[in-house]
């Protein structure tokens, strides 16, 4: 037992110090956080520049109300107009189309819109720029073209424009997520999609990363044989179990910082993010997963003496588990459904469908112990397993066996 | 401790790389262990540090198996030589002494001490990347030593050293050697055996060629050659011995058959020449290896 955990303290303390683990470490969460802010950026952003638009107006009769609205509707911080305008009246449209992108050319304009002839009729506009990434702008120049024609085809039908805009006023859909205890909370819509993804990633990065730096720590010590000088003071079981213990601490460690950073985030955006509950659930999804994965990538580790040769079956697992992350969008509209429920028993990416439907909603107490038992019971038999084959393997040199070879290692063992 | 290896064998995919190998290393001898390239020597070791599992025979530790609760009196330099890369001197060397037991502060305190002996110490806290192929090699041995192990398994320990490192570990194995301890070494290398082993064992292609007392080995199956100088008439010289042995002006040498003292042909010679110069050399271990080799099958 002694020996256990100075080979667990070994692995943990030469892993926390290397740049690899501090850099992977943080660099997810910055991910994250880029990911959740920036949206959020550049749709506040207004920016300090006025932006000039061309209007190209064929038919002569949306243009100043065209000019009013937009400048009456959209400001920037200082309180200046956001838009200005200027109206192209060249004859024929084609010839205002020219001069239009000349101006964009010469930059003189940031963008200019055609109001076609028949816009009354076929419902449609054209917005020219030269980058046309700009969808809060396109929005607005959308919202007021939309508007004025309102008004024109109100008037046109003899109605009074205000009584129209009076009673074709947007809903404002406000999101209420009920959680279990049947309180109402102020939900986010952007958070309550994406925050499960996070969920998933949080989990997958921590297990899948430290089972990967379990395997390479394995093959490295087995490609340069200082396996034999430790199993000449320790035995395979007490190496196993320390590596696997030292660098699941690891993994945890990054997991409890992943949660600080949703502790922070929380704070500082004002909506719950992470709820203790939540938190022991990842725990809970953390060791068991981590178990089970520990256990496969030890082996394997243990089995090729290659890196290449490793990696390429690893590989192999990381596809099959992030298998979870792609359908995320269907779990997280059916966290009930049938499906989702016998996806989430599935050895491999069990806790990452059980942390994706906990980022949705408290799953049932049931679904939680037969998730947890079912994952016990994988994590337990690839221990055996693995403890088998790294007995044996661990020491091999030359090539790496066959998968008889392996079959018969482990009736053996 | 005493180490028995009795009739051991071990065969990978059909090809035995071991076979029925009997040997007894007593306590507190320096045994050398030799052959040529991939005779078995490697894989001899590896079972006896429980790496392999022999397919038949037992090796015992003081009469007993080895367990791992044995691990802390045996000391051991594999002969593929490999480190954490990235880590520390005076760490990774403090690590291995933990492993086999030490207290941190005691095991810190050792391997300070063998860095100064090795001439190590301005590495201290230096990445092992950093180091020589040479004094990677020291710093293996040093693991293999710090925990004062009463049995020392040394796999190639010379090899890549120069002749000042070489000198320090000769230095350090002999002082195991007067505490007691029992030492084990491997090499192809078998001038090396000669300079510093009582007991020896060879082995070619898995099997047992030679084994006993350095001394008796070499009696027993060495031919030793003499050479003496004189002055005088050499064609007296011709008549006598044997027609194998080179007359040259100025000496008479060749193979000293058993039965044969160098009394023998001095008696001889003397009335006629004046001898100025005798000279006896041992057989080398190499050329009984090689004689028995060319000779067909071992002992």
């Amino acid at each position: 037992m002694h020996k256990l955990l100075l080979i667990a303290q070994w692995e943990y303390m030469t892993r926390i110090r290397s740049k690899w683990f501090i850099i992977s470490t943080l660099i997810i969460p910055l991910v994250l956080v880029a990911f959740m802010f920036l949206p959020a950026v550049v749709m506040q952003g207004t920016g300090s520049d006025i932006r000039i638009i061309a209007l190209i107006d064929a038919n002569g009769e949306m243009s100043v109300e065209f000019e009013t609205a937009i400048s009456e509707q959209y400001h920037l911080k200082n309180g200046q107009a956001k838009y200005q305008i200027i109206v192209l009246e060249n004859k024929p449209v084609e010839e205002a189309i020219a001069v239009g992108h000349e101006l964009l050319d010469s930059q003189t304009i940031d963008a200019f819109v055609v109001l076609p002839v028949d816009i009354m009729g076929k419902n449609h506009a054209e917005y020219h720029a030269n980058f046309i990434g700009n969808y809060r702008e396109q929005e607005e120049v959308r919202a007021v073209i939309s508007s004025v024609l309102l008004n024109l085809r109100a008037r046109d039908a003899g109605l009074n424009p205000e009584v129209v805009k009076q009673l074709s006023r947007r809903v404002n859909l406000d999101l209420i997520e009920m959680d279990g205890g049947g309180e109402k909370k102020q939900g986010d819509e952007l958070f309550s999609y994406i925050l499960p993804v996070i969920f998933v990633m949080m989990l997958y990065f921590a297990i899948v990363m430290s089972s990967q730096v379990l395997m390479r720590s394995v093959l490295e010590e087995r490609t340069n044989r200082l396996v034999e000088i430790l199993l000449s003071s320790v035995n395979a079981g007490q190496l196993m179990s320390g590596k696997i213990l030292g660098l699941g601490l690891l993994g945890l460690t990054q997991l409890l910082f992943y949660m600080v950073c949703g502790f922070v985030v929380s704070q500082y955006r004002g909506i719950e993010i992470i709820n203790t509950a939540q938190i022991l659930y990842f725990l809970l999804y953390f060791i068991l997963g981590y178990m089970f994965f520990s256990g496969v990538y030890a082996a394997i580790g243990a089995v090729f003496s290659s890196e290449q040769d490793a990696q390429q079956a690893v590989s192999i697992i990381s596809i099959v588990s992030i298998f979870p992350l792609l359908m995320s969008s269907y779990v997280i509209t059916n966290p009930d459904s049938l499906l989702t429920i016998v996806l989430s028993h599935m050895p491999f990416v069990s806790p990452f469908f059980m942390i994706l439907i906990i980022g949705i909603k408290a799953p049932p107490f049931w679904h939680i112990i037969s998730t947890s038992i079912l994952l016990i019971l994988y994590a337990v038999c690839a221990m055996i397993i693995a403890g088998k084959i790294f007995r044996t393997a661990i020491l091999m040199t030359g090539k790496r066996p066959s998968l008889p070879e392996i079959i018969q290692w482990f009736k053996s063992a | 401790m005493r180490l028995d290896l009795q009739n051991i064998r071990k065969e990978f995919n059909k090809t035995v790389a071991v076979d029925g190998l009997n040997m007894s290393i007593s306590e507190g001898s320096i045994f050398g262990l030799v052959g040529p390239n991939g005779a078995g020597k490697t894989t001899t070791i590896r079972m006896i540090m429980n790496i392999l599992q022999p397919d038949s025979g037992t090796i015992l530790l003081n009469g007993s198996p080895i367990y791992e609760a044995d691990y802390p009196k045996i000391g051991y330099l594999p002969e593929e030589r490999g480190l954490y890369r990235k880590m520390k001197l005076l760490d990774t060397i403090v690590y291995f002494g933990t492993l086999k037991g030490l207290s941190k502060t005691e095991s810190k305190q050792r391997t300070e001490h063998y860095l100064d002996r090795f001439d190590l110490k301005d590495y201290t806290n230096r990445k092992i990347e950093e180091l020589s192929k040479g004094n990677q090699q020291k710093v293996q041995f040093i693991i293999a030593i710090l925990h004062n192990p009463d049995l020392v398994i040394l796999d190639e320990p010379f090899s890549g050293l120069d002749p000042v490192n070489q000198m320090i570990l000769k230095e350090i194995i002999t002082e195991f050697h007067d505490a007691g301890k029992t030492i084990v070494f491997s090499t192809h290398q078998m001038e090396q055996v000669e300079k510093l082993c009582h007991d020896i064992c060879m082995i070619h292609q898995g099997r047992r060629v030679l084994y006993g007392k350095l001394m008796e080995i070499k009696r027993n199956y060495g031919t030793r050659k003499f050479r003496i100088q004189y002055e005088g008439n050499e064609k007296v010289i011709n008549n006598i011995g044997n027609a194998k042995w080179t007359v040259r002006y100025d000496s008479i040498s060749g193979d000293l058959a058993s039965g044969l003292e160098i009394n023998d042909i001095l008696r001889q010679i003397i009335s006629v020449v004046t001898v100025t110069h005798v000279d006896i050399s041992e057989p080398s271990l190499e050329q009984i290896f090689i004689d028995l080799v060319k000779g067909g099958s071992g002992a």
